[in-house]
């Protein structure tokens, strides 16, 4: 092993990360190199000199009450905001979701088709479509909310994303929902607890993303779920 | 011990007990992590909780594809980023009197303080997927393994990033 072999292995050789045939070759050239003998003084210096340095320990009592601390808080969240449907729904489709690894195009699918059929009964209900004495208030103002599904703008907010029908606005969010689990964020701040979506809010957090992230959904939403990108482009590019 | 898994089955099933035994599990990784972020205990406090609460409310949007541990990792790095976003003039590192020097460890003669001090305020200061993988590595003992799932890269990669991170901050020792 020449000096430069050596030195891109250094820290590795630090760490214990090598296997013995490298870390052997190495140390018998440490033997022979002062210059490399002072890279690893050098290379041991920066990491035992972090390694070093410890934080203030917030005391027991931190600990032993931190949990609880955790608990209520989570509690008194999920009491205030109740529990959202589709979670429920997930579940009672999946059973324990552990093994499976969302969103996988069936789950999303059945997902999707859940959530529709959830706002079909909900529009199909409100106009009276099951023959009941209710006509929804799309007919009572003369609005025509109602018209049928998919064709009303409303649950969805007036004004945005105009051009793109329920079942895209749909899909645009159970993808990025799907993604935003991953990076952690909440999952009732895309899905409401009455179970209809918001799109203010699914895009409200797609404008507190920054490029890289905005980059990263528009490929996962492009490559999962859209063989054009059309729709994408009329929202975030 | 009981797994990750089963303290997360039963949460899931509605018991309240599971909640604070995997709180109690992570806590001080969380924390600790979060602090060498922010370096502001309230804040790192407050962080971990968010931290564990976005966990919990997505529960169910962790597919076990990763371990637990790292999956908390990459959420408190999200609730961090969001932290800085929010008001970028909290990136000010003050590090007086957070750190003190391991009197136990043989480590501590290798370095001055005033080295000490310089190499605290350039970890802060490198590009963000090297620190995260410095202080992953360094501080809390995970694999590149574990780290290439927390950063979503390769191995490959968070192997680099160390490398790189520990020999800009050589240079920055020597000045």
């Amino acid at each position: 092993m020449n000096c430069g072999e050596v030195r891109d292995q250094l820290i590795e050789f630090y760490e214990d990360n090598l296997g013995p045939l490298d870390a052997e070759q190495i140390r018998i050239h440490l033997g022979t190199c002062p210059g490399c003998r002072e890279e690893l003084r050098a290379i041991e210096k920066v990491v035992g000199g972090l390694k070093s340095q410890r934080l203030r320990d917030p005391g027991e009592a931190f600990w032993r009450n931190f949990p609880k601390r955790v608990g209520e808080a989570f509690h008194q969240e999920e009491k205030s905001m109740g529990v959202p449907i589709l979670p429920r729904v997930r579940e009672w489709i999946y059973g324990s979701t552990r093994w499976l690894s969302f969103p996988k195009p069936v789950g999303a699918a059945v997902s999707i088709a859940t959530v529709i059929v959830v706002i079909a009964g909900f529009l199909f209900f409100k106009t009276g479509w099951f023959g009941t004495e209710s006509r929804g208030r799309g007919e009572e103002t003369g609005e025509g909310y109602f018209e049928g599904v998919g064709t009303g703008v409303y649950p969805f907010a007036p004004g945005t994303l105009e051009g793109l029908s329920s079942y895209q606005l749909i899909e645009i969010s159970q993808g990025l929902m799907g993604w935003l689990n991953g990076m952690g964020s909440s999952m009732e701040e895309t899905f409401r607890g009455d179970g209809f979506l918001e799109v203010q809010d699914v895009f409200a957090q797609l404008e507190e993303l920054d490029s890289e992230e905005l980059d990263l959904v528009y490929e996962a939403l492009k490559t999962r779920y859209f063989k054009s990108t059309t729709y994408l482009s009329l929202s975030i590019g | 011990m009981t797994s990750d898994f089963d303290l997360l089955d039963r949460f899931k099933a509605g018991d309240r007990d599971a909640l604070e035994e995997i709180v109690s599990r992570y806590q001080k990784a969380i924390f600790f992590f979060i602090l060498r972020m922010v370096w502001d205990e309230t804040d790192a406090a407050d962080l971990s909780q968010k931290t564990f609460i976005n966990a919990f409310r997505n529960i169910r949007g962790f597919d076990g594809r990763s371990s637990f541990k790292t999956w908390l990792y990459r959420i408190a790095i999200n609730v961090c980023k969001n932290h800085f976003r929010d008001d970028p003039r909290r990136r000010e590192v003050n590090i007086e009197g957070m750190v003190f020097v391991d009197g136990t460890n043989a480590l501590e003669h290798m370095i001055s303080e005033e080295e000490r001090r310089r190499l605290s305020l350039a970890l802060s200061e490198l590009p963000e997927k090297q620190r995260h993988t410095i202080i992953l590595k360094v501080y809390q003992g995970l694999t590149y393994r574990e780290i290439a799932e927390i950063t979503g890269s390769s191995e490959g990669t968070a192997k680099a990033n160390f490398h790189f991170g520990v020999k800009k901050l050589r240079q920055i020792l020597q000045g």
